[in-house]
């Protein structure tokens, strides 16, 4: 018998050590079925809580106001797994099924629970691949989308070549589809920093954590970031590395004489001398040259790039200042190549959108707009609204935790002598666009975004350091596990909160798609949708651009108003002004209004406190009672309601 | 297992990935060619766009590994993808499916050169 259990344990022990890279002696026998197990279970935890989900019953602070137990028991599972698995040094394929699970839970819950995607502006986009699938070319006069057409046109090329009749069926799975391509591009990128597994699977699952602002659904910017992460991962592996500047070397030795002849070089040697105890240099495991070498890698950032200029605004701007700072501090690559992706960028804005910017300064904004005004305009009255007030300060405090992980890490790593200077330049490159552009009040998180994979990367530096570092006492390698998985535990219930926060307005019906295709399919050209806010599924047919949409609480006098039936007649004014606008400016001579009330915009109008729901049903009671209004179309979301009277009268 | 051997395993490897992405392609031109409504070529389309092209060219840059070379091929081929749309609608001729055949016609002869390379000639790492 004793024999039989030796042999037993030997088996296992081999088992283990093909999983493992730790001593034998630190390894727990059969370590990685109790990891498949909790996988499993977590998974079968995060299936069954999908059936537990009211999708009707979201409040202010958003979906976790409905999430049950069930959900969070299965991160809590998942992350305790993915802390053994890290505790261990198990495979990389332990890792990235980790972290596959927790793609798949916090980015496949919504398309598994909603029956149509997410975020009103989506359809926005669905509008223009339609366009482009519809006509076959796109209208530059039309809109922003229009002028950097790169995405849409790839949408409508795979659409049509799939024998897709719309987008609307692969929609919701694009944030899965985006942040598995962001996981392994981020593999490609740190590898060029460092070569322990552990750090560069830490910083994935921070990034995953610490990304809660919404930039990875089916969008230009997500497609973009993805090209981004792909251009910094080549260039940081395969640019080739040039001998520093001459001036560079001069002003240095200047900088450290001056430092000297204030004193206070000693005092910076004697604090070194007692914080620091340099390790010897560690060699990433940079992945080999491709055949082509240089040229091969300027070659593929250029043609990414190509991708990028034709596809989005923002994003050029935001990897030539990465570029930059990769050449001039870490210096790789040629100095010229910032200069023409700069180029390539102006052509585009110059000879493709110039026409549409000279018209539309939006890009800029508004001299002394705050860079994270988009937020902070709906969040004004933080006392009317304490779900909102809760969500906003958690995802602020989930990005200030990674901050002071990274802050951690960037200390351990000049304690331990290894050179920082090139990622702490690519993480504040974004940095100097916040005081020149604004992007409609949403700079501040695309910076924060762009700065992400870096501020990841040093805080799993500094996570790792704190918890499997070469710690000297014994019980801090049994409790820093123990408090690794609390805190990771931590963030990822604060990503649910900051990421899900919006979900009572995010929510889209599928009564209120099928609404909006009504409108596009029978009204006339030139005819206004009239909507009571902006969250509604509009312009999602590619004939758009015949139509115009407005909202009634763009009007201060609306907002927490309760209507009357004496507000009918100016109603009527604002329809009827709006409309002959529309005609006008297409050159048509009829058309009509249409107001279109649904359930994702009360709830918007509840959550920023704009009006209560009695006060949106006090509106479509005065037009249901009115002879001039008639209901066109109703479904259990969303009704439409047409002004009988010819407008141009 | 050094990074010169983890290398050489790859290229030996890579050979089955190539000849899976050039079936795809074949596939994709049957399709499109007979004009099949099949439940399954949205996905097949899908495979196609994201892996073809991109591998296509990863293969003549002789990538060590395939965390590298996915890193490189998935989003390689979207921007290749991406320009493909851009020329059918810039020069006024958006044929989705015509774009699509020759994507993986000109996919398939780079898939099949590289095939050719590592079996014949034996050329790799």
């Amino acid at each position: 018998m004793a024999e039989v259990i030796t042999a037993g344990a030997r088996v296992a022990d081999r088992a283990v050590a093909d999983e493992s890279h730790e001593p034998a002696h630190l390894r727990m026998v059969g370590l990685p079925y109790p990891v498949m197990a909790l996988c499993a279970a977590a998974v079968a935890l995060w299936v069954s809580a999908l059936d537990q989900i009211d999708v009707d019953a979201i409040g202010d602070t958003g979906l976790v106001s409905v999430l049950p137990l069930r959900f969070f028991a299965a991160l809590a599972l998942l992350t305790v797994s993915f802390t053994i698995s890290v505790h261990r040094d198990l495979r990389p394929r332990w890792h990235a099924l980790h972290v596959a699970i927790l793609v798949l839970i916090i980015h496949g819950t919504l398309p598994l629970i909603y029956d149509a995607p997410r975020f009103a502006y989506v359809y926005k986009h669905l509008g223009v691949v339609d366009l482009v699938s519809r006509y076959g070319t796109i209208d530059r006069t039309i809109d922003a989308y229009n002028n950097w057409p790169g995405f849409f046109l790839l949408n409508a090329y795979f659409r049509e070549a799939a024998g897709l009749r719309d987008s609307i069926g692969y929609t919701p799975w694009a944030p899965v589809f985006f942040n598995l391509g962001f996981v392994m591009l981020l593999l490609f990128v740190h590898r060029s920093l460092v070569d322990d597994t552990r750090v560069r699977w830490c910083a994935v699952w921070l990034f995953v954590l610490g990304n809660w602002v919404g930039q990875d659904y089916l969008a230009p910017q997500a497609f973009a970031y993805l090209l981004y992460l792909a251009i910094v991962g080549v260039a940081l592996a395969w640019l080739p590395s040039r001998r520093p500047w001459r001036w560079w070397g001069r002003a240095r030795s200047r900088a450290v004489a001056l430092a000297a002849r204030w004193n206070a070089r000693a005092r910076w040697d004697a604090l070194k001398a007692a914080y620091r105890s340099p390790e010897a240099p560690e060699a990433p495991a940079t992945p080999e040259r491709p055949w082509g070498g240089g040229g091969a890698a300027i070659a593929l950032v250029l043609v990414l790039f190509t991708a990028v200029v034709a596809s989005h605004q923002l994003s050029p701007l935001m990897i030539t200042a990465v570029i930059t700072a990769l050449i001039v501090v870490g210096r790789r690559g040629p100095w010229w190549l910032p200069l023409v992706m700069a180029a390539m960028t102006v052509a585009w804005f110059w000879l493709v959108a110039g026409e549409f910017l000279s018209a539309h300064s939006y890009l800029v904004g508004d001299v002394g707009q705050r860079p994270d005004s988009a937020v902070n305009e709906e969040l004004a009255d933080l006392t009317s609204s304490p779900g909102q007030v809760f969500v906003a300060l958690t995802s602020r405090v989930l990005s200030a935790s990674l901050a002071v992980l990274a802050a951690v890490g960037l200390f351990l790593r000049w304690r331990r002598g290894r050179p920082s200077a090139t990622v702490v330049a690519l993480a504040a490159a974004p940095l100097p666009l916040l005081g020149a552009v604004t992007y409609g009040g949403e700079m501040l998180f695309r910076v924060y975004l762009f700065s992400l994979p870096w501020v990841a990367f040093l805080a799993a530096w500094g996570l790792v350091r704190l918890c499997w570092g070469e710690w000297a006492l014994p019980w801090r390698s049994a409790v820093a596990p123990i408090v690794a998985t609390a805190g990771l535990f931590g963030l990822v219930v604060a990503l649910c909160v900051a990421a899900y926060g919006q979900e009572k307005s995010n929510h889209i019906r599928l009564g209120e798609v099928e609404a909006s295709a009504w409108f596009y399919e029978h009204a006339p050209d030139a005819s206004l949708m009239m909507l009571v806010n902006g969250s509604f599924p509009s312009r999602l047919e590619g004939n758009y651009g015949r139509f115009e949409v407005g909202n009634f609480l763009q009007e201060p006098r609306y907002r927490n108003h309760r209507f009357q039936p004496g507000d009918v007649a100016r109603l009527v004014r604002i329809l009827e002004a709006d409309t002959l606008a529309s005609m006008d400016a297409r050159d048509v001579e009829e058309a009509n209004a249409y107001v279109v009330v649904s359930k994702s915009q009360i709830a918007y109008a509840d959550l920023y406190r704009l009006a209560t729901p009695d006060q949106i049903a006090s509106l479509e009671a005065i037009l249901a009672s009115s002879p001039l209004f008639e209901v066109v179309y109703t479904n259990e979301d969303a009704r439409v309601y047409q002004l009988v009277r010819a407008v141009r009268e | 297992m050094n990074r010169d051997a983890r290398s050489s395993v790859w290229q030996s490897q890579r050979s089955w990935l190539v000849a899976a992405v050039l079936a795809l392609s074949i596939l994709v031109m049957e399709m499109v060619a007979a004009d099949a409504d099949l439940p399954f070529r949205p996905l097949v389309v899908f495979a196609f766009l994201v892996l073809g092209p991109g591998l296509a060219v990863t293969g003549f840059l002789r990538l060590a590994d395939p965390g590298t070379e996915l890193a490189v091929a998935v989003p390689l081929s979207l921007a290749l993808d991406a320009v493909v749309a851009g020329v059918m609608s810039l020069i006024d001729a958006w044929q989705p499916t015509t774009g699509l055949v020759l994507s993986a016609v000109c996919t398939s002869v780079a898939l099949a050169l590289q095939l050719l390379q590592r079996m014949v000639i034996g050329v790799g790492r």
